[in-house]
Order: C-alpha cells, then structure tokens, then sequence
C-alpha cells in the first residue's frame, strides 16, 4: 500500500486505540520501523498526533468525537435549521449531509416540493412522510453512534443526479487547513456528491473554527456560502466576504 | 519634461502572498487621478508606500523624475506629497488658521523676541478661504465645521505648504451629497491652483466627473485609463465588482407577500414622478450618486420632509405624514449617514431601544425599569451589541451604533423599514452582521426599501432595484449577473 494509506489507516487506529506503537505497526503493515517513524513524523507535522518514545498519541483538540454532538435545541442551533431551510427553494435537489441539525432542517422543509439526497438515515426517517419529497439515501456502513452512512454508493446513480445546493457540516474550519472533516469515509462520500453539487453550503459552528480535523475536504475558498450557528472570528468575516463566499450568520430577533 | 509623479513597478508580498506586483503608474502636472480599488487589494498597501511608511519589496516612486528615498515619510513631505488619510488629523479643539499653520507659523520679533504674527496667518488663511469660496471663518474652531469642510481644511493645509501631489485616501466618504458635491469642485479649483492630485477610493462616488484620467488597482497590477469616459468607468466598476460580487451578500431568497408600501407619482423638490410598491419580505433598492434625489426619497417617506404631488399608501391606507413624529407608526428609518436622524444621542442604549415602544414596559403610566433593562439586555445579546446597556451612545463604535437602531424597530415590530446608507463607514466585518440582521427581518415578512450609493450592496441583497438620476428614475433592475454594473450605467450613463 502507499504512504498516504497507511498514513490513513494509521490515524484509523489511532481513533480507536488512542496511542499507536512503532513496533506493532511495523508488523502490522510490513514495513520498517524506519518508515513508520517517517510517517509519524509527517502526520506530527500535519498535526494530527504528538509522537512519544516508542509511538505516538491522538492530539485530542483536533478530534471532535461524534459522541459529543448532544441534541441540543439551542437557539443558536435553530438559528442555524431556520437559515438553511429559507436557503432551500420549491424544485430544488438538495443533498443534507450528516450534522445533528439535518434532521431539523429537513423537517422544516418537508412541505415543498423538492429532491433530497441524504447520507443521514434520520434524515431519510423525518422525510419518510412527506408527500411532495423524493428521498435517496446512499451509503451502506452505518457509522457506530452516528445517524451517518458511508460507502458503498452507486456512483452511475449519483452521476445521473443534478444536485443544485449541497448543505456539508465542517468539522474544522481553517484559513490554513480549509475545510476538514473527521472521518475520511465521510470525507470520500461527500466528496462524490460536492463534485455534482452547483451550490456548496458549508455549515460551520463557532467551535469549529481554527481547529483541524482529519480529512481535507475542501480550500476555504471553495464554498458558495457558510452558515455559522453563532458569530464567528472577525478574520473569517472578511476572508468569506473579499472571496465572495455568502456567509449567513443568525440573529434571533424575536 | 519628466511627469510629475511616477510610480515604477511597486511590488511588495506579505507572508507570501503577492499583494502588489510590478505595480506602475504615472501623473502628469496638474490631472486629477482617480486609482479605484476594491477592498482589500492593496491600495492602503500602496498609500503607506506612496506616504513612506513602508519600504517596498522592489520598484521605486518618484517625483519630478527623481527618486525617493524609501520608508522616510518626512522626505516625501518635504519634496512637495501630502497623504491625506480617511481619519481626519486636525486638532478639533483649535480653530481653522492654528490647524492650517501647525508647525509653520509666520514669526516675527519684537525687540528681539519671536512670536507668531497671528494677524498675518489670520490674513493669509482668511485670503484662501474666499478663494475657494469657503463661508467659514479662520476662527472657527475645527470641530464646528462639517465633515467634507475639515477635509478641505486639511487640503489647505497641504496647500499652503505648497505641496505639489496630494494623495487622497477615500475622498468623499462620510460625505453627505451636498459636502461632496461642494468638495469635487473644491478639488478642481485647487487644481486650477497648481496642486495634482491622486485620489484613491474603493468606489467611483461622483469622483468620476472631476477625473482626468483613472486608474484600476486589480490583481496586483495598476492598469490606467487615457481618460475618464463613461465606457471606462463601467469597465472599472465590472472589475471592482468582480473582486467582492454579489456572492459576498448573504441574500436569502424569500417569497414576497402584499404590497405593505406604495407610492403614485410622488413629486418633491428633489425629484419627480416615483411610483413604485414594496411588498412584505422583499428588499427594494434606490441607487443613486449624490444629487440623484435617491436620498431625498427616504426622508420625504419618512416624514423628514414634505413632498408636493401624488400619493402615497402605507398597508393600503392612504398615509399623509405631518412630522417626523408623527411617521407611521409601523415605519422605521435608519440612517448610516445620520445617526442622529432617529437617535437620542445622549441617552443610553437601553433609553433608545425601548423609545418607539414605551407600551412594552410601561406598568400603569410609570416606567418598569426592570422591564426595560430585560428588554434591552436581551435585544444587546441577541443582535451580539458589544457595549453595556446603560453605555450613552456616543461611546458605541459605529457598527454597535448601527445595531442600536436597527434594535429599536425591532422592538417597535414595524413592518416597513428605510433605510439610508445603512453600512456606510463599516468595515465588512461589521456590514456582514447588518446584512444578516436585515435578512433576518425578511424572514419575518417586514418590508426593506434599502437607499445607497454602495452598487455592490445594493447587487448584493436587493431583489429589485430603482435606479435614479437627477431625480427621475430611470431604471428598473431586477437580479442578474452584473447587476451592479447595470446600476453605474443607469445611476451615471
């Protein structure tokens, strides 16, 4: 296998162990110590885990475990539901990626005539009902803990999909980095369908902000808009707006 | 002859990214220069250059053909460039004639002892005011006078110290129409008197009809215009809208639903014949360059001023304002250009929150103190106001200020909001915040007719947009690609 896999199947298993050891991976892949070390090292300067004597460790604060997405009603979180639901237009082929709002978003949408496609099986559960919807849900592996599917798409059935506005969480937003998710399952998935996508929307919590997750998705500058939960660093501010991206923050005025 | 004043490929990179690249430009003696940026691509950059603040990368500038010693902001002074900065530097606490002579003053000696002959500045300062045909005196103090006056005051003071470029950073900004028409001529007489000028700006304003020549700062390089012909101009403004389109707008689209306000050939001394209807949930534009009449409408629908013929209907009932008080109750107005046109200036943010509303807190006839402390604390958090509640306004910075009078209407719940120049003097940072703010008010069904002279902004967030000039209108654009280049053309074609 390449470097950048088992660089990937590195901080697979990182994510699940939380410390990695030189010896046992070296074994495990077949290489040479010397190399594993190459590629720790590499992985340290990407900042994704601090090498220790013998191996190396997840760096915590850029990992956003999915057991910390809480189903909170925050009005910040509504604030954001209302802003990507009035972004949605009657006729429109929507994709909702995997965020703890889609399920919201699409419950708020759920009158109008519209496609969705969806990877977020509570997504395709709120939208089961809805008479004037057409839903596709893609992916097969359900993520443990997660409303996410990964792999396994039809890509002839996604390429015969014109998908006008995409709606994609962030797990990290970076003027550096750009914007990078957690799992690079996720990460192939939603690339698949941004590649088909007329609108990118990124949506993007304060807390994301300068943070790093695993998988690069995209350069900041690529999106068509972002839609924050709450305000979010002036430097972004003016980033979005000299590189003509929309960015949609609420205010709750009632 | 060498030209006045040249700059020979300016470049200069921060942190790796190429900000000016082989920038050139040449001014000759007496011309006018416009060099219009768009935000963000350098011109403050090269303004730092120009003033000797900052030592470029490579390329050097140079005045009457002879070079000039980088980062020494004292030898350009000194061979004649005055960089005139959007802040006003003068002293707002001494008059016009200390100002201008700042440094400089006329000395003479009375056995043996120096002191500054007033009498002869007074005469002197007093000598170029009525040149330029100016009605304050050299004794008014500085701070009296208005905005665009303090900037001819400045310019004066390069002047009289008989600077030969003047570099202008932002000219007409915070001007209100009637400054900025006063201060274009001003500048054409000064350049009767010798002075040439370059004046940055990141919008063509009305600087386009005392331009000899202009100039666009795009993709790192200048690209100069031989003329001011309107063709030019509207090439200018495509690249200047290229670089922050329509896309930088946080635009939701939102169902329009009944008319709220109409107006039927409404004619006032600033213009004739508008006739148009805004409905809940849209955004209607005005576009207009000072002297259009754009601004007059706002404040004659509002009640600041009387119109003379035709009707107009607010919720479908014939609406006739005899005052500013007595503007319809479910009508707002905010001015970015005068605050102080719907606020208490005075007073704090929680007084001038609740003012339009008093029902929410009164208790009987007495005021709830709590009640409007709540209120008002609530709204501060929710519109994310920096400053404390009981702050006087005066403190506020302007996009806090600006948030304070949006916050007024909201808790007076009108449907129909004017707005005048609303992000004018903000930074994008703080405009993004207003525009948001404004769309979430669509969301709730109220009315905007949004007044500016910002065609970017205007592209940006109106579904339509009325066009005038000389106080007709005379173009009705709805959304489209280059919709703010459609705007120039129609606002100066």
């Amino acid at each position: 296998m390449f470097a950048l896999q088992r660089q990937q199947k590195i901080m697979e298993l990182l994510g699940a162990n939380k410390s990695v050891d030189v010896g046992v991976l070296s074994n495990l892949f077949g290489v040479s110590e010397v190399t594993i070390r190459r590629d720790l090292s590499k992985l340290e300067n990407d900042g994704m885990l601090i090498k220790t004597y013998g191996g190396a460790l997840l760096r915590e604060d850029c990992y956003l475990e999915e057991e910390a997405e809480e189903d909170v009603s925050s009005s910040d979180e509504m604030g954001m539901v209302r802003l990507c639901a009035a972004l949605v237009e009657e006729r429109d082929s929507v994709f909702l990626g995997a965020d703890p709002c889609s399920c919201r978003i699409a419950r708020a949408i759920k009158g109008m005539p519209l496609s969705v496609i969806t990877n977020d099986i509570s997504v395709a559960g709120e939208l089961s009902d809805a008479p004037s919807i057409r839903v596709f849900l893609i992916g097969s592996e359900l993520v443990s803990g997660t409303n996410m599917l990964i792999g396994g798409y039809d890509e002839k059935m996604l390429s015969s999909l014109f998908i006008a506005k995409s709606f994609v969480r962030a797990d990290g937003v970076d003027l550096n980095t750009g914007v990078t998710l957690s799992s690079p399952e996720e990460c192939g998935i939603v690339s698949e369908i941004l590649s088909m996508s007329q609108k990118l929307i990124v949506l993007a919590r304060k807390q994301v902000f300068n943070k790093t997750s695993f998988s690069r998705l995209m350069k900041l500058e690529t999106p068509q808009a972002i839609v924050s939960d709450t305000d979010i660093p002036k430097e972004y501010k003016e980033f979005f707006f000299d590189h003509s991206i929309s960015l949609y923050t609420p205010f709750n005025l009632t | 002859m060498p030209d006045l004043f040249q700059l020979d490929k300016i470049s200069q990179a921060f942190d790796g990214v190429q900000i000016l690249d082989k920038a050139s430009l040449t001014l000759n003696r007496g011309e006018i220069h416009v060099l219009a940026g768009a935000n963000g691509t350098g011109k403050t950059v090269l303004q730092r250059i120009i003033s000797g603040m900052l030592v470029p990368d490579c390329g050097q500038v140079l005045l009457e053909g002879e070079v000039l010693p980088p980062g020494r902001p004292d030898a350009m002074l000194e061979r004649g460039i005055v960089t005139i900065h959007e802040k006003i530097y003068l002293l707002p606490d001494r008059t016009v004639v200390e100002n201008i002579f700042l440094g400089a003053e006329p000395r003479k000696t009375l056995l043996g002892i120096p002191y500054i002959d007033w009498k002869r500045a007074r005469t002197q300062t007093g000598e170029l005011l009525k040149k330029f045909g100016l009605p304050f005196s050299p004794d008014t103090p500085v701070s009296r006078l208005t905005v665009g006056q303090q900037r001819m005051v400045e310019i004066i003071r390069a002047m009289s110290v008989d600077a030969k470029l003047l570099v202008v950073d932002e000219p007409t900004m915070f001007l209100s129409e009637a400054d900025s028409a006063v201060f274009t001529s001003f500048i054409q007489k000064a350049k009767g008197e010798g002075t040439s000028f370059l004046l940055l700006t990141n919008s063509m304003g009305d600087m386009h009809s005392i331009a000899d020549r202009i100039s666009i700062l795009h993709r790192s390089a200048i690209i100069t215009y031989e003329g001011a012909e309107d063709q030019y101009i509207a090439d200018i403004l495509e690249k200047l809208s290229s670089n922050v389109a329509a896309g930088s707008y946080p635009k939701l689209p939102v169902k329009r639903g009944r008319v709220t306000l109409a107006a039927e050939s409404l004619c006032a001394s600033q213009f004739q014949g508008l006739s148009f209807k805004l409905h809940e949930g849209e955004i209607l534009g005005i576009a207009g360059l000072p002297g259009s009449g754009a601004r007059a409408v706002g404040k004659i629908l509002y009640g600041l001023s009387h119109w003379n013929k035709g009707y107009v209907e607010v919720l479908g009932k014939l609406f006739v304002p005899s005052s500013p008080v007595k503007a319809h109750k479910r009508m707002g107005y905010v001015s970015g250009v005068n605050p102080s046109d719907s606020l208490i200036m005075q007073q704090n943010v929680a007084f001038n929150m609740t003012l339009p509303n008093l029902n929410s807190i009164l208790h009987g006839t007495l005021l709830n103190i709590a009640a409007e402390r709540e209120l008002s604390t609530s709204l501060s958090n929710r519109l994310r106001i920096g400053n404390h509640r009981a702050a006087r306004l005066g403190y506020l910075s302007g996009g806090n200020l600006r948030k304070v009078n949006f916050s007024r209407w909201i808790v007076a719940n009108v449907k129909i909001l004017i707005l005048d120049e609303p992000t004018m003097g903000m930074d994008a940072s703080a405009r993004l915040d207003i525009y948001n703010i404004i769309s979430e008010l669509v969301l709730q069904g109220v009315s905007i007719l949004f007044i500016s002279s910002n065609f970017q902004e205007l592209a940006g967030m109106c579904d339509r947009v009325l066009v005038m000039k000389s106080g007709q209108v005379v173009r009705h654009i709805g959304r489209r690609r280059d919709m703010a280049g459609e705007i120039w053309r129609g606002a100066c074609g």
